[in-house]
């Protein structure tokens, strides 16, 4: 699915954050990256993404598709985007006076029109939203919201897998999906993860803390710390941490 | 004439001269008329060294020539008991005002639309402007009074303009006791379009006014609105949306002339290709008019590296236990809104599109009447349909 090989990135003209990254994830696996703040987990996610901040210096980013590979440092994030990689965002971005319903519906028609799939008109898009909102258990009143503007952190992180229940990523990269969420929302966010969550797709969770995976269970877990891999394991590997803390890992690094 | 005698010859001031004999012939009031024009040859048509044409130049808009064909008719929706008649007086303006000055001298005449006290009309009233075909001077003035305790929605649109027209229009709008009304007034279509708008709100009346300019090569909207008895309440909403080469400036004024009134306006603007955007926004609160509270704010966005947008927001207040406050902001678009869109899929050209649209959207949103809404709307995305491929610098 996706092949990571000596990946280094910095902010552009800033430090280096990513300083040799190697990671291979294969349909249908789930990864957790785990680390302290500052490790570079979020860069890591970014990067896959294109974010415009960071420059990649050296490695490459390799997306196995049907029709090939494809060298994602070649593409522009739309691109990436409808190569089917979707970031869900930390910080999800307000848009004022666009509705929840319009940006979803011109979401889904780019990556579907780069599918070759004839764009869906309001009413028919209507229909697959009211059957993705009941799939998640979701409220349906948002959807005629501006995006994300005045949502609550649960909504809005709810927003960010009702995006990828639309989109159908094969690699959803979710970035800290589980910060800022009481318990009913981090289940709820979690359940919807592990319903899309299929045997031709792969998650890769960004996370800070073990309790995510309380309710999602990786295949593999990545430790990060200071812009590299200092531990990789399976989903053992973050109980280890949420038992002894990251020092535990990185004195033994180190 | 004696004015010539005092002034050097100007061209464009004789082109509309030569127009005068025919307008008085038709005119009511001749001797208002020509009045107006001694007064605007007196004043004399802006140049960019007057302050209150600094950002706006008018030269092109007025080199004419231009034919001055009998008026057209108005369209006229008026539920019933709207009533409306020839406007029996012509109104009066200010002597520094010239384009309303034009529009008197010239005068193609105009209605009076009533609404008579105590009433509710659902349905909402519409008024198109007469047709200005291409290359014609037209100068129509409207006169909307509305009775005490009622309630009535307007759209009064001003449409059908050809190019390398010039319109240039007095509007007057009269709100009673306690009544309530929202008017907007959507100017889309070509050439020249000057408003001269006027609106007196007596107490505990509310007021709901929407200017929108779509498109057009020059358009100044000059307002001003009075809230002249205790308790009386103005929303103030504007949307002006150019590209190419036009050119949109909004001129408010909004006086508190006395005590516990209560006024908000918030005026956007969309600047695309080489166009330009001005907003003047006046907040005047006269002596005694205490209790007043007046909030006013312009934001705008630049969709290109060439457009340009002058902003300038003034306050003259006349004494103290005020609540004012205003702001401004010039914008592009945002990189976290833009790379946001991009991880969704939206190529650049398409996520600026969908941004500048919820930019619109966020103003056209506070209006309530639900059919100038979808109005609005619909123009917005034709405008923004039109504009999309100008977007380079």
């Amino acid at each position: 699915m996706l092949k990571i090989e000596n990946l280094t990135a910095r902010v552009k003209e800033g430090p280096e954050i990513l300083k040799g990254i190697d990671l291979e994830i294969l349909p249908g696996e789930m990864h957790a990256v785990m680390g302290p703040n500052g490790s570079g987990k979020s860069t890591l996610s970014r990067v896959i993404a294109g974010h415009p901040d960071y420059e990649v210096t050296g490695g490459n980013i390799t997306l196995t598709t049907p029709d090939g590979p494809l060298d994602l440092l070649e593409l522009e994030p739309f691109e990436r985007a409808r190569a089917r990689i979707f970031l869900g965002f930390q910080y999800p971005v307000d848009v004022p006076g666009v509705s929840n319903r319009t940006f979803l519906r011109a979401a889904f028609n780019a990556v579907n029109r780069a599918r070759g799939t004839y764009p869906l008109d309001p009413l028919e898009f209507d229909t697959l939203l009211q059957e993705k909102i009941e799939r998640l258990g979701m409220n349906r009143d948002f959807i005629e919201r501006a995006v994300n503007v005045d949502f609550s952190g649960g909504e809005k992180k709810r927003n960010e897998i009702l995006q990828m229940a639309l989109l159908e990523p094969r690699l959803a990269l979710l970035d800290e999906i589980d910060s800022g969420l009481d318990i009913d929302a981090l289940k709820a966010v979690a359940d919807g993860v592990a319903k899309l969550h299929t045997a031709d797709n792969s998650v890769v969770l960004i996370t800070h803390y073990q309790r995510l995976l309380d309710y999602l269970t990786p295949d593999s877990v990545h430790i990060m710390a200071a812009g590299r891999f200092v531990r990789s394991g399976g989903s053992e590997l973050a109980r280890e941490i949420e038992k002894r803390g990251y020092d535990w890992i990185l004195n033994k690094a180190g | 004439m004696t004015g010539s005698l005092t002034k050097p010859a100007d061209p464009v001031l004789e082109q509309f001269e030569a127009l005068l004999p025919e307008a008085l012939e038709e005119s009511k009031d001749p001797a208002a008329q020509r009045a107006a024009f001694e007064a605007l040859r007196e004043c004399g048509f802006p140049h960019r060294k007057v302050e209150a044409w600094k950002y706006t130049d008018v030269s092109a808009a007025v080199a004419g020539p231009f034919k001055r064909p009998h008026a057209g008719a108005y369209g006229l929706l008026l539920p019933e008991p709207v009533q409306w008649k020839i406007l029996p007086d012509l109104p009066t303006v200010g002597s520094d005002q010239p384009f309303a000055l034009l529009s008197l001298a010239l005068s193609h005449g105009g209605i009076e639309v009533t609404v008579p006290a105590g009433t509710v009309v659902e349905q909402l009233v519409e008024i198109d402007l007469p047709v200005a075909k291409a290359n014609t001077l037209l100068c129509p003035a409207l006169s909307i009074h509305v009775g005490a305790g009622s309630r009535v929605d307007f759209l009064v649109r001003s449409d059908r303009q050809g190019g390398s027209s010039l319109l240039s229009w007095i509007a007057q709008i009269t709100v009673e006791e306690n009544a309530a009304v929202s008017f907007a007034k959507i100017r889309t279509g070509s050439g020249a379009n000057f408003c001269h708008l006027q609106t007196r709100q007596a107490a505990g009346s509310h007021l709901a006014l929407f200017d929108a300019t779509i498109g057009g090569a020059l358009t100044r909207n000059d307002l001003h609105a009075v809230l002249a008895g205790e308790g009386a309440e103005l929303d103030l909403h504007g949307l002006y949306a150019v590209s190419g080469r036009e050119h949109a400036d909004n001129h408010t004024t909004v006086e508190h002339a006395v005590p516990n009134t209560r006024s908000r306006q918030l005026y956007k603007g969309i600047i695309g290709g080489h166009a330009g955007g001005v907003f003047n926004g006046r907040i005047v609160v006269k002596p005694g008019a205490k209790g007043t509270d007046a909030l006013q704010m312009n934001r705008n966005l630049l969709r290109s590296r060439s457009a340009k947008v002058d902003t300038k927001p003034q306050l003259e207040i006349a004494n103290d236990d005020v609540r004012c406050a205003h702001g401004a902001a010039i914008g592009r678009f945002d990189d976290a809104q833009i790379f946001y869109l991009e991880s969704r899929g939206l190529d650049r050209a398409a996520a600026e599109a969908l941004l500048a649209r919820g930019f619109a959207g966020e103003v056209i949103d506070l209006v309530k009447n639900s059919a100038v809404r979808e109005t609005l709307s619909g123009l917005a995305e034709e405008f923004f349909d039109r504009s999309e491929t100008e977007t380079a610098p």
